[in-house]
C-alpha cells in the first residue's frame, strides 16, 4: 500500500522524443531522491533511449548538455515498457481493474490515505493526450477515471502533472474533489523544448520540467516550500507558454500543502516520552457533523463537489486577446470592395439593393 | 553497434513436486567470473552465481513427462539497466560485494554484445545422488570491444578497471566459493606477455588433446588481498601475436533470403567443424502465423547433396491462434556446412493488429538448436577443484554434454498500410457526399419561384428615392 504514490507516463516512441523520456526519468530521480521508494512508482516509458542503437552513450540519459547527470542511473526500474504503454493499461492501472495475474510492480496500490502524484508528458492537443504515436487518451476519459478513482476511494488527494502541448484541456474536465492540476500550456500554445544536446542530436529537456528540475534541486526532504510555489516555477519568459493551474477541486489551501506532500515520502513523526490516550474510530465518527475530517470526507454523503467546467477559475493568467483591426476600418474596406465589384461588373447590380 | 537482441525463453519443467518449504535449508552460494580473450581482439567475460538449496531434498521422477514442458519465446526485448536492476537484486549480496560490484549498466551496456540469464533446475546433490535439490544460476556475458580498447590503451592488453570501471574489493561474505579465472591459453606464448598480480595457475586436459590453461585468483583466500587492496589483474602482450584459438564445434547462423514483400525465405546454416565426428543437432524453429511457410519448399543440403532430416515434426499454425513450429533432425557429416531452407509468403494483417511502430517490421522468434556434443571440452568426467567449470553439472554426463544455441533473431519487414487511410477516407467521402450529392438533392426537392424584394422601411425608401432621382431612373 503506498501512501505517496507516483505514475509517470512517458508517452511518446522514437528516438526524436528523446526529451519526453529525459523529462520522465528527472522527475523519477528527483522524487526517488525525497524518499518515494521504486514499490511505489509505476513509470510507464514508451520506448527504450538508454540503450537505444542511435545513442552514442549507452545506458544512459542525459537532460542536459553538459551531461552531468545520469538520470538513467543504476539502480532503475520501469514498470511498463514498449507496446505496453497503452491507454487501455493506463486507465486499468488508475482503476485497479488488471488482468488477475499482473505483478505487484505493475499495480497501483493505493488506498483511501494515498497522496498520488501522477506526471505525463508526451505530445498532446486541445482535449487529448498523444499515446505512441497510435492512439489517444481524451480529457474526458481522465476526467471519468479519476472519478472512478474516487468512487472507488483510491485516492486521498491527487497532484497532477501535464507537460505536453495545449496541457491545461486536459485538466479543464476534471469534476473529482481534492485534485490539483498544473499544466505547462494553455489551449493554442506548445510546449517548447529547452535546448538541443548536439553530441547526442536531439533536443533533450521540455522547458517547463527543466524548470520544474531546477525548482525540486533545491528541494530536500524537510523543505517547507508549498505546492503554490509549483504554479510559478516556470514564468513566462523562461516557458515561453504560460503555465496554468485548477485548484478549485483541492479541499485545503494549498500554500499550506508541503511539496514533500506529494513529491516525497516524509511523514510527520513525533516522538513522545509520555503515554497518549488516543480516541477511537467510532468515537471520531460519530462527533458532531460540520468537524473537518479529512479522512471521513468521503464518506459523508453531504459533500459539495464544485462546478463542472468553472470556464471563469480555471486560467489564472487571462487568455491574451488577440489584437483585432478598428471597426471603422472594416466598414470601409468592405464599402471599398464593393465599390470596386459593381464598378467592373456594371452598375446594374445595384438596381437590386435600390 | 551493440548487438541487444535478448531471446527471452523459459524453459519449465511443471512437473509436480512436492511443496517444499524452507524452514533451514542448507543454502550455498557460488560466484565466478571468467575472462577469456578471442582472436578479434574482443573479451568476453562471464559471470556465473550459483545458489543451490541443498537441505530440502526430493525424489526425482527418472524421466520427464513431456506434457509437462512448455517453451516460451519473445523476439525483442530490449535489455538495458532496467533489466539488471531486478536480476541484481536476486543475489545475495547484491552489488554491493563480490563480483556482482563490477556489474555497473555503463560499461557493460557499451559492448558489443550483453545477454542475462536466469536458470532454475534440479539438480542431482553431490557426490553421490541420493537426492536432488533445487539450483539457481545467474548468468551474464558480455563481449567487450577490442578495438576501442585498443585505441584507448595503445597496447592489446586490459586491466579489470578498464572493462568494468572498478577493481574488486573483496569477495561476496556468504559465499563458499568466489573466483576470477583469466584464460590464458592463447595468449601464454605470445611475445610481451605480462600477468599482474601473480596468480595460481591452472591446467585443463580435455579428451580431445586440447589444453586449457587458467589464472585463478581466489578471491576467499586472504593472500589474494595481501599485497593489494584491491584486485586489479592486468594483462599485456604484443599486438602482432595471432592468436590460435579453437573454435568450437557448433555453429549456427539464420538469415532471410528474398526480396520484396510477398514472398521470401529463411535459411539455417549449421557448421560443423570437428574434423571426423558426425553431430546430431535437433534444430527447433517456431515462426509466427503470419510467415506462411510452406513445408514443401523444406530443403536440406550438405556441400551441395541432399541430407533428409531423420525425423521432422511439423504442426501447421492457425491464423491468429498458434505459431508455426517445425522440428528437424539432423546428422551433420564431419567438417562440413548445412544449409535448411524454407520459404514462406508474408499475409496481410488486419489494421489494428500492427504494433505502433509498424514499418519496423516483426521480429522473428531465434531457432534453437540443441546437440549432445562429443566430450572434447573439459570436465564432462572428473574435475579437479580449481577447474573453472567444476561447479557446472551437465545434464548428460556420459557421452558429451549437453550444448543449446539460439540463432539471431529475424526482422521481417511487413506490407503495412497507410494508417492515415480512414481518416483521408472519411474527409474524402463527406466532401463528395457534400458537393455531389447535396448540390443534387436541392435541386431536386426545391422549387424555385421569384419574389419581389421586400418593401423597404420608410427612411431606407426615401434614401433609395433620392439617388434613384439622381439617376433617372423610376422611383420604388
Amino acid at each position: 500500500m503506498c501512501q505517496y504514490c507516483l505514475i509517470q507516463v512517458c508517452t511518446s516512441r522514437f528516438w526524436f522524443n528523446y526529451r519526453h523520456v529525459a523529462n520522465v526519468l528527472s522527475v523519477y530521480r528527483s522524487v526517488k531522491r525525497l524518499g518515494i521508494p521504486d514499490s511505489h512508482i509505476i513509470m510507464m516509458l514508451a520506448d527504450d533511449m538508454a540503450c537505444n542503437a542511435r545513442n552514442p552513450r549507452p545506458a544512459t540519459v542525459f537532460n542536459n548538455a553538459h551531461e552531468q547527470i545520469n538520470v538513467y542511473g543504476d539502480d532503475v526500474e520501469v514498470d511498463y515498457r514498449g507496446y505496453e504503454v497503452t491507454v487501455e493499461n493506463f486507465v486499468r492501472l488508475l482503476m485497479g481493474r488488471v488482468p488477475p495475474n499482473t505483478p505487484r510492480s505493475k499495480r497501483l496500490l493505493s488506498d483511501e490515505r494515498s497522496n498520488i502524484l501522477i506526471y505525463m508528458t508526451g505530445h498532446g492537443g486541445d482535449g487529448f493526450l498523444k499515446f505512441q504515436d497510435s492512439e489517444e487518451i481524451t480529457n474526458i476519459e481522465l476526467a471519468d477515471a479519476f472519478e472512478q478513482m474516487w468512487q472507488k476511494k483510491r485516492y486521498h488527494e491527487i497532484a497532477f502533472i501535464m507537460d505536453t502541448c495545449q496541457a491545461v484541456s486536459m485538466y479543464q474536465k476534471f469534476y473529482s474533489p481534492n485534485i490539483v492540476a498544473i499544466a505547462s500550456s494553455q489551449v493554442g500554445e506548445d510546449s517548447l523544448s529547452h535546448h538541443v544536446d548536439s553530441s547526442i542530436g536531439v533536443y533533450v529537456i521540455d522547458r517547463f520540467t527543466y524548470y520544474l528540475l531546477e525548482f525540486l534541486e533545491k528541494i530536500h526532504p524537510a523543505s517547507q516550500n508549498t505546492m503554490d510555489e509549483l504554479f510559478r516555477v516556470c514564468p513566462k519568459r523562461d516557458c515561453i507558454s504560460t503555465p496554468g493551474q485548477r485548484t478549485d477541486l483541492f479541499s485545503r489551501d494549498l500554500s499550506t500543502v508541503l511539496i514533500t506532500e506529494f513529491f516525497g515520502s516524509v511523514r510527520k513523526v513525533e516522538l513522545v516520552t509520555r503515554v497518549v490516550s488516543v480516541p477511537s474510530l467510532r468515537d471520531l465518527l460519530t462527533t458532531v457533523p460540520g468537524k473537518k475530517d479529512d479522512i471521513n470526507e468521503g464518506v459523508t454523503l453531504s459533500n459539495v463537489f464544485a462546478d463542472q467546467l468553472p470556464v471563469a477559475q480555471m486560467v489564472q493568467k487571462g487568455k491574451q486577446k488577440e489584437w483585432h483591426p478598428p471597426d471603422g476600418f472594416i466598414l470601409a474596406f468592405w464599402a471599398l470592395v464593393l465599390l470596386v465589384f459593381f464598378k467592373t461588373y456594371g452598375m446594374k447590380h445595384l438596381t437590386f439593393i435600390f | 553497434m551493440v548487438k541487444s537482441s535478448l531471446v527471452l525463453v523459459l524453459s519449465l519443467l511443471l512437473t509436480p513436486f512436492p511443496d517444499v518449504t524452507c524452514r533451514n535449508t542448507d543454502e550455498v552460494f557460488q560466484e565466478q567470473l571468467l575472462l577469456k580473450p578471442l582472436p578479434s581482439g574482443d573479451l568476453v567475460a562471464s559471470f556465473r552465481f550459483d545458489i543451490e538449496w541443498h537441505g530440502q531434498t526430493f525424489e526425482q521422477r527418472t524421466e520427464t513427462d513431456e506434457s509437462y514442458l512448455r517453451y516460451a519465446s519473445l523476439p525483442r526485448e530490449i535489455v538495458c539497466t532496467e533489466n539488471l536492476t531486478p536480476w541484481k537484486k536476486l543475489l545475495p549480496c547484491d552489488s554491493k560485494a563480490g563480483l556482482a560490484t563490477l556489474l555497473a549498466g555503463g560499461k557493460l551496456f557499451n559492448s558489443m554484445y550483453y545477454s542475462l540469464g536466469l536458470h532454475f533446475r534440479p539438480v542431482p546433490m553431490r557426490p553421490d545422488d541420493a537426492g536432488w535439490s533445487w539450483q539457481l544460476t545467474q548468468t551474464l556475458t558480455v563481449v567487450f570491444d577490442g578495438f576501442v580498447r585498443s585505441k584507448l590503451t595503445g597496447t592489446n592488453g586490459w586491466t579489470l578497471s578498464s572493462l568494468f570501471g572498478r577493481p574488486l574489493d573483496g569477495p561476496c561474505p556468504i559465499a563458499s566459493r568466489s573466483r576470477l579465472y583469466v584464460d590464458i591459453t592463447d595468449i601464454e606464448q605470445a611475445p610481451g606477455f605480462s600477468l599482474n598480480p601473480a596468480g595460481t595457475t591452472v591446467t585443463e586436459a580435455s579428451g580431445m588433446d586440447r589444453k586449457y590453461s587458467y589464472v585463478l585468483y581466489n578471491l576467499l583466500q586472504p593472500s589474494t588481498f595481501a599485497q593489494v587492496k584491491r584486485l586489479n589483474p592486468s594483462v599485456n602482450w604484443d599486438a602482432d601475436w595471432d592468436m590460435q584459438s579453437q573454435r568450437p564445434w557448433l555453429h549456427v547462423e539464420r538469415f532471410l533470403t528474398g526480396v520484396g514483400l510477398h514472398h521470401g525465405g529463411i535459411s539455417s546454416l549449421l557448421h560443423n567443424r570437428h574434423p571426423n565426428r558426425s553431430l546430431t543437432v535437433h534444430h527447433q524453429d517456431t515462426l509466427p502465423w503470419f510467415l506462411r511457410v510452406y513445408s514443401h519448399t523444406l530443403t536440406v543440403t550438405t556441400a551441395g547433396k541432399a541430407n533428409p532430416p531423420s525425423y521432422v515434426g511439423y504442426r501447421p499454425a492457425r491464423d491468429r491462434e498458434r505459431p508455426h513450429q517445425l522440428e528437424l533432425l539432423l546428422t551433420l557429416p564431419p567438417a562440413t556446412i548445412t544449409r535448411v531452407d524454407i520459404q514462406f509468403e508474408r499475409a496481410l494483417l488486419t489494421w489494428t493488429e500492427y504494433p505502433p511502430d509498424a514499418n519496423h517490421g516483426v521480429h522473428i522468434c531465434a531457432a534453437v538448436v540443441t546437440a549432445v556434443l562429443p566430450d572434447s571440452d573439459p570436465c564432462t568426467g572428473l574435475c579437479s577443484e580449481n577447474s573453472p567449470v567444476s561447479f557446472y553439472r551437465p545434464l548428460v554426463r556420459d557421452t558429451g554434454h549437453l550444448s543449446r544455441l539460439y540463432t539471431q533473431t529475424l526482422l521481417v519487414s511487413l506490407p503495412t498500410p497507410d494508417f492515415s487511410m480512414p481518416y483521408n477516407v472519411v474527409c474524402l467521402t463527406c466532401t463528395v457526399v457534400a458537393i455531389g450529392f447535396g448540390s443534387f438533392h436541392n435541386i431536386l426537392t426545391r422549387s424555385f419561384r421569384t419574389r419581389d424584394p421586400a418593401q423597404a422601411s420608410g427612411i431606407v425608401r426615401h434614401l433609395a428615392n433620392l439617388i434613384r432621382r439622381w439617376r433617372g431612373v423610376p422611383l420604388l
